[in-house]
């Protein structure tokens, strides 16, 4: 159940890291930062009084409780798991501070907290953030590269993660997922399906290698300060594909957050961006698969949409903004169909 | 026959109370967005009531086109809802099963897609349709 009451979850805390840490603990300014039938995100000030963690940890709590958002969304111990890879790859994201399998009955984490602004639309409109937004393409484009060098093998991440499904390729396993989801929502889209046959009839060649794939890599998932990137959040969409994804998605209309002309999130064209990764050691794509993977993940947004609709619609997770965005699928379905009459 | 205000009147009055009364007040950034949210749905109602059935009998007879099929015309808005609801699926079935993968059947079932898309977003965010028509 969902802890209402911060002084239960205050007291269960100490508790937990007075025993790990054999030390006298403080945990205070608990707050609660969002909240949701899945997890549910505190920020909290934690003071230890001696050994070797002693001193004042500023940190953010994640605790899981029931439902997934999506089917293929990560359990919070692979998200912990993850986000410990990336950050000792070197990749610009919270440090990890502790994973406790039992809080309260629920798997929770806490990491490090950032300074900074993380909703996309002040990240983009902010006038104090107009020196970070010169900054970012280029910072982004390294931090992506680094997600994507990091060895899928050596860290174990193939085995752990979601990857392509026996036989098909990345693509093809988002097609047959976005087909399933809708199976499963049961209500008809025939703009979603239209460009869905498009998609199996163009798909580009497959990435010359696997990569670890950030899975929701975009302006609003990442804390920003006026110096620029603090960190990379969010790692619940995590899986092993093509690095082309996490290329593209931060490309579509929706994450410019109406400054539809700046591509790259509505700061900037994605030229930088992609010189950054290139430069980085990346390989960008031919704009023929650029287009592909645009089309293709304004349909995966668009399905999205669906899925969070669904949520509140079938009962399980009553929430207005679920309930809205069963509205803003036709968004990402007119894009994709007007971004398909433009290609070839 | 209800007495006034309509239901769009009453729509309008809770969209101004929201907006102008109780915004203004709530400073928890949350909360505030979500009343942000709940304003614009409401809005979306209002649209969807004027628009009324006009752009499902336009939805309906497109696909009738599509699908070359005849049935008589429905009696009343809930027989539309059906007849458009059941005419959707099958199109989608037939896409699927790659009825419409070639030429002039892809092209239609891309236009009838398009059409449809259009008149969602008339009714659910006609600045976001003026924005993509002009860009």
């Amino acid at each position: 159940m969902m802890i209402h009451n911060s002084t239960i979850l205050q007291n269960a805390l100490i508790a937990a890291l007075a025993r790990l840490y054999n030390a006298e603990v403080q945990v205070s300014g608990l707050q609660q930062l969002a909240g949701g039938a899945s997890k549910e995100i505190w920020r909290l000030d934690v003071l230890i009084e001696s050994g070797p963690q002693a001193g004042e940890h500023p940190l953010v709590l994640l605790r899981q409780l029931g439902g997934k958002i999506k089917s293929d969304a990560l359990d919070l111990p692979e998200e912990y798991a993850t986000l410990t890879e990336a950050y000792a790859a070197g990749v610009p994201t919270p440090r990890p501070f502790l994973f406790l399998p039992d809080l309260l009955g629920k798997p929770a984490v806490l990491v490090e907290r950032l300074d900074g602004e993380s909703i996309g639309r002040r990240v983009v409109r902010e006038p104090a953030l107009a020196a970070a937004r010169e900054r970012l393409p280029g910072e982004l484009g390294i931090a992506l590269a680094a997600i994507h060098r990091i060895d899928i093998d050596a860290t174990g991440l193939r085995a752990a993660l979601p990857g392509p499904a026996h036989g098909l390729t990345p693509i093809q396993t988002a097609l047959a997922q976005i087909e399933a989801d809708l199976d499963q929502i049961g209500e008809a889209h025939p703009a979603i399906e239209i460009c869905l046959r498009w998609l199996h009839h163009n798909e580009p060649s497959p990435p010359s290698r696997l990569a670890l794939v950030h899975g929701d890599f975009r302006i609003g998932n990442m804390m920003v300060t006026q110096g620029g990137l603090t960190g990379i959040l969010d790692w619940e969409f995590a899986h092993i594909g093509d690095p082309n994804e996490d290329l593209m998605w931060p490309l579509i209309r929706d994450w410019r957050f109406g400054n539809d002309h700046l591509h790259f999130g509505g700061i900037a064209g994605h030229e930088p961006f992609f010189q950054a990764y290139a430069n980085a050691g990346g390989t960008t794509p031919d704009p023929q698969t650029m287009r592909f993977w645009e089309i293709l993940c304004n349909i995966r947004w668009a399905t999205g949409c669906l899925n969070q609709a669904d949520r509140h619609l079938s009962g399980r997770e009553p929430n207005l903004e679920f309930a809205s965005l069963g509205r803003r699928a036709a968004e990402m379905e007119l894009e994709a169909i007007r971004l398909i009459r433009t290609s070839k | 026959m209800q007495d006034r205000p309509s239901a769009q009147e009453l729509i309008a009055t809770i969209s101004s109370f929201l907006e102008q009364e109780l915004l203004p007040t709530i400073s928890d950034q949350r909360l505030r967005f979500r009343g942000l949210v709940a304003a614009n749905v409401l809005g979306i109602v209002a649209r969807e009531l004027a628009a009324g059935d006009t752009p499902l009998w336009a939805e309906r007879d497109r696909l009738l086109n599509l699908l070359d099929q005849f049935e008589h015309d429905p009696t009343d808005s809930d027989a539309l809802r059906r007849s458009v609801t059941a005419l959707s699926q099958e199109l989608c079935i037939r896409i699927r099963a790659g009825e419409f993968d070639d030429g002039a059947a892809f092209e239609a079932a891309l236009a009838h897609a398009e059409a449809t898309s259009i008149e969602k977003l008339q009714i659910a965010n006609p600045r976001y349709l003026a924005r993509i028509q002009t860009s």
